[in-house]
């Protein structure tokens, strides 16, 4: 993002928007699109950013759900510090995961990870004694409410991006192209791309854990279907591809644009909320694989070629 | 130690093995054609099933008579889903958008069969699926027999087709070496669309076959999916010898491990293979080494 | 003057009859009907099972509304579809609770969506009445806006139990199929405590994912240790499936029971044919059938609906008649009244007594093992009948079943 001053205000609008708006379901929707943006983001970071595209995001998110939950069922931890209980064990759990697959490439990439996240699910699915097995865990305190829960999301979303951001601008944003665009190329110019790519992914599993831990807390129950299933993976992808694949905003548009009308549809029926998810799949990637973001970008060089000199001077583009 | 449990095992799963061969080949033919990884394969096979079932309930007329039904309907749609959809994504966003767009047809038929049918599980009527000759403590369930037989059938077609016709000999050229294949004057556009088309044919059939011996409900296209890729990975992609014998293989080898693990961890068995294969031999057993 | 006198006279009879009437009629407007919220699966593979709460609630309603209703206003049951899913049953109970018509909450139909509603119920306060789903935790939780008049898991294999030991002495070995749920596992984890107890062997014991597609693997297994009684317990179209299915690997067992569920509703007999003859099932009855006034129900729903009345429906029918009862005796149709006067109920229903009580750990339970409401049958002839204890025994069991 190249105008702070567009951010901070965004955040200010945020930050006051359930003081405006106090209609539950629409809180419901931003809180929502606040998650998978954030999701997104964060996937977008190792997906994106690196190139590497992850089918097996939903491992964190669930390690995320069921840790806060299991503390604070059996040990009356406070879902805070269950929170970052869960974030830490999802960075342990990518490290076996990168190394396992990071030296495939592409689709086997892919459906590694996939494979990955379904052991996972299976495992949780059966270890009845400590994660109730298919029934799930309710949690029967009360957390807070709606507008609690918001700004909670809020403060995760904005803190999660500002650290991205800044992983991104950094050093660091140019060797996770370089390891995008040719990993061995960049690997023979001195990037150390295994390295990188765990590191990136660990930071990628730190806050969808936290996403995970939140939806947990919000939803008061989960399963393993709930939390493991690959359409948790999926929607983070679409919510990214939508918006653009490869940039900041990318995620947070798509989530805008995505979330609310997937969630309005699955009130009217529960099939139509992973339909909405196929369907824009499917027309993106046919019609717009680049994204909303990139789209608008390059429309607006088209019309200010100067200012996109300019632009293209000051940074990297991306 | 008793023989029999060892035996029904092994013929169970070559049985319903035969099942995952075809599934396969049809995946990976069209990976070895087009490096495409179709998603929406085992919606496919879905699709497949439910028109055996409504071929059965509406018209009241056999397996045959759904196969005859479904088998150009299913090359008309893999054409269609190639031409109309993949062939695009694949120019602008090369394999990984054909993964993506392939997921999210994945997603869009699986749920828009649920919209239309239900989420209700059907079933062909039990009088016709239950019955099963013993041959010395041993069972064999009629209809998997069939279907067993359907299946040989169906690869042996298959392997004609692509050995002694022009057609199935472009296939494979273009599957060894692409470019060479269009320097020969394949035409690779059209080649695609017939792998693509043949590899959906053959998930139709599969799901023909199928009806009789699973239940039939929007997402089941899933649980196909998963074990095809594991087969599919185990054969070697792009290999159609491998598909075939890896699907038997497989399916023993998940029989086999039942006698010994949890019910609950059956499932795991072939995402552990999958993982274990794609880390150590990604090229499988006879497929190519290709990343 | 005597004109303004006279309209002003008017205006204050006018006033008085309006203020008298608002006064006098009763807060609610006549002949709106009392709203029922329940959550059944209408969709999805369980949907066999909310079929069969719709059509008995809605003939509970019907009659009770012919005979005039409650105080002249009718019931209405509400349905939200759950899929039997435990995410779909909490949003559709939050539903319900968010509408204020809304005066109470029944049904469930799986024990997990049973214990999803409960805890949504206890924080939002709405009486829920309990009527199928069994697993103990249910009401042993302690939820004070809960009540069940349907017996508890781990009542359902008593009657087994008790055919065990007084008829089928010879039984030593068990093999035990649950599916891993709260009611799979509600319904047998008492169960093989009792084995262990009593000396029995189990010699398989297997939790398996709902709906998995194929159990000829497992059955396989089972059929290696050769047990004398393969006890399971699961839904449609589970249930239907592993019989199938090991009637065609040739298990052929001395007794075969599975727990209430899938094994005693009609769609069994229909998915399994003839390989669920003499298959027994241990769980909650439909009512003693030696009563006239259930076999009147059963006729009259057999007629309307054709085909029996099983545990399902008669726990359906008899629970609308529970909260017609409940509603009468409320002191007014607030939520809270509403709970006040189902905690108290106390009378006989087709179902057979309901009264919920508190005892060995469970809250507004209605102690259906002192009732005797659970039992044993087993289908003869694609029907099934009740066939232990001899009280209620509408057939002779059929032991060793026939199962080849």
């Amino acid at each position: 993002m190249r105008k702070p001053a567009l951010a901070l205000l965004v955040v200010i609008v945020l930050a006051i928007y359930p003081l405006v708006v106090t209609n539950h379901f629409f809180l419901h929707l931003s809180i929502m699109a606040l998650l998978y943006a954030l999701l997104g983001m964060s996937w977008n970071l190792l997906g994106g950013y690196t190139g590497q595209i992850s089918f097996g995001h939903a491992a964190f998110f669930g390690t995320g759900a069921y840790t806060s939950t299991i503390l604070l069922l059996r040990y009356g931890i406070s879902p805070w510090l269950g929170m970052l209980v869960g974030a830490v064990l999802a960075v342990l759990l990518s490290l076996p995961l990168g190394w396992l697959t990071f030296r495939l490439r592409g689709p086997y990439f892919a459906l590694a990870t996939l494979a990955f996240a379904e052991v996972v699910r299976v495992i949780v699915y059966n270890w009845d004694s400590l994660t109730g097995g298919g029934d799930g865990l309710n949690i029967l305190t009360d957390l807070g409410g709606i507008v609690r829960f918001y700004y909670i999301i809020l403060a995760l979303t904005v803190v999660g991006a500002l650290l991205m951001h800044r992983c991104v601008r950094s050093r660091w944003g140019y060797f996770l192209n370089a390891i995008r665009e040719d990993e061995d190329a960049a690997e023979a110019l001195g990037v150390p791309a295994t390295r990188m790519k765990l590191t990136v992914l660990a930071i990628s599993a730190f806050f969808v854990a936290l996403a995970g831990s939140f939806f947990a807390s919000y939803q008061l129950y989960i399963n393993p279907d709930l939390v493991y299933e690959p359409q948790i993976s999926i929607q983070m992808i679409v919510v990214t591809i939508v918006g653009g694949i490869g940039t900041f905003e990318g995620p947070v548009v798509g989530a805008l644009v995505i979330v609310p009308l997937s969630e309005y549809f699955r009130g009217l029926s529960p099939v139509a909320n992973p339909l909405i998810y196929g369907l824009f799949i499917v027309i993106f990637m046919m019609f717009l694989p680049e994204g909303i973001v990139s789209r608008i970008r390059s429309l607006l060089r088209r019309r200010a070629p100067a200012v996109a000199e300019e632009h293209k001077q000051a940074g990297a583009s991306v | 130690m008793k023989l029999i449990p060892w035996i029904q095992a092994v013929v169970n799963g070559l049985l319903v093995g035969s099942l995952y061969s075809v599934i396969a080949i049809g995946l990976t033919i069209i990976f070895g054609v087009m490096r495409v990884i179709n998603m929406a394969h085992g919606e496919l096979i879905m699709l497949g099933m439910y028109a055996a079932y409504w071929v059965f309930t509406l018209f009241k007329l056999g397996q045959v008579a759904a196969l005859l039904v479904s088998l150009p309907l299913f090359l008309a749609l893999g054409a269609g889903i190639y031409g109309g959809m993949v062939n695009r994504v694949e120019r602008r966003a090369g394999e990984m958008g054909t993964l993506l767009v392939t997921a999210g047809l994945s997603y869009l038929v699986a749920n828009a069969a649920q919209l239309v049918w239900k989420a209700d599980y059907r079933s062909l009527p039990a009088a016709l699926t239950t019955r099963s000759w013993f041959v010395g403590g041993v069972s064999f369930n009629y209809s998997l027999m069939w279907a067993f037989l359907a299946a040989l059938m169906l690869t042996a077609a298959t392997y004609v087709f692509l050995i002694y016709t022009d057609a199935g000999r472009a296939i494979r050229a273009t599957a060894q070496d692409r470019e060479a294949a269009a320097l020969m004057g394949v035409q690779i556009h059209r080649t695609n669309m017939m792998a693509f088309a043949l590899g959906t044919a053959l998930a139709g059939a599969a799901g023909v076959l199928l009806t009789p011996v699973f239940y039939v409900y929007p997402y089941v296209g899933r649980v196909f999916l998963i074990k095809a890729f594991v087969v599919v990975v185990l054969g070697g992609m792009g290999s159609v010898l491998g598909a075939s014998l890896g699907g038997l293989l497989f399916g023993v080898v998940e029989s086999v491990a039942s006698l010994f693990i949890s019910s609950g961890y059956r499932d795991a068995v072939g995402l552990v293979i999958f993982l274990l294969v794609l880390l150590f031999k990604p090229s499988g057993l006879f497929g190519r080494s290709r990343f | 003057m005597r004109i303004r006198l006279l309209r002003a006279a008017c205006m204050a009879a006018l006033l008085c009859v309006l203020f008298l009437n608002a006064w006098a009629a009763p807060p609610e407007a006549k002949g709106e009907p009392i709203l029922i919220g329940t959550i059944q699966p209408m969709s999805g593979p369980y949907a066999a099972f909310g079929v069969k709460f719709y059509q008995a609630y809605n003939m509970a309603a019907d009659e009770i509304n012919a005979a005039g209703g409650i105080k002249g206003r009718p019931i209405q049951i509400v349905f939200e579809d759950s899929q039997d899913k435990m995410d779909l049953a909490q949003t559709a109970t939050r539903k319900l609770v968010e509408n204020p018509k809304i005066v109470a909450l029944m049904g469930g139909r799986l024990s997990g969506a049973g214990l999803a509603i409960a805890q949504v119920a206890e924080r939002e306060h709405i009486p829920y009445l309990v009527d199928h789903p069994s697993a103990d935790v249910i009401t042993k939780s302690g939820f004070h806006w809960t009540c069940r008049l349907n017996p508890a898991s781990s009542f359902n294999s008593v009657p087994l139990q008790r055919f065990l030991k007084d008829y089928a002495k010879d039984i030593k070995t068990v093999a035990v199929l649950y599916e891993n749920s709260v009611y799979g596992k509600g319904v047998t984890e008492p169960f093989k405590t009792w084995l262990g107890q009593n000396g029995y062997q189990i010699v398989v014991s297997e939790l398996y994912p709902p709906l998995s597609l194929d159990y000829r693997d497992l059955l396989n297994k089972v059929k290696a240790q050769n047990p004398d009684l393969l006890f399971l317990a699961g839904n449609i179209p589970d249930s239907a499936l592993i019989i199938r299915q090991s009637h065609e690997l040739g298990l052929t067992p001395k007794m075969i029971s599975g727990a209430g569920a899938g094994f005693s509703i009609n769609e069994f007999i229909e998915q399994a044919g003839d390989a669920a003859n003499t298959v027994f099932s241990t769980g909650p009855w439909s009512g003693n059938p030696k009563d006239p006034k259930v076999q009147a129900f059963a006729e009259k729903f057999y007629k309307r609906f054709g085909h029996y009345p099983k545990e399902h429906e008669a726990e359906g029918y008899a629970a609308v008649y529970v909260m017609a009862d409940a509603l009468r005796r409320a002191k007014s149709l607030s939520r809270s009244d509403i709970h006040d006067a189902l905690v108290a109920t106390d009378m006989q229903t087709t179902f057979g007594p309901v009264k919920f009580e508190t005892f060995d750990g469970y809250t507004n339970q209605n102690n259906g093992l002192k009732n005797g409401q659970v039992v044993l049958s087993q289908w003869q002839n694609r029907r099934l009948y009740n066939v232990w204890p001899p009280d209620v025994s509408e057939a002779k069991p059929i032991y060793p079943g026939i199962y080849k």
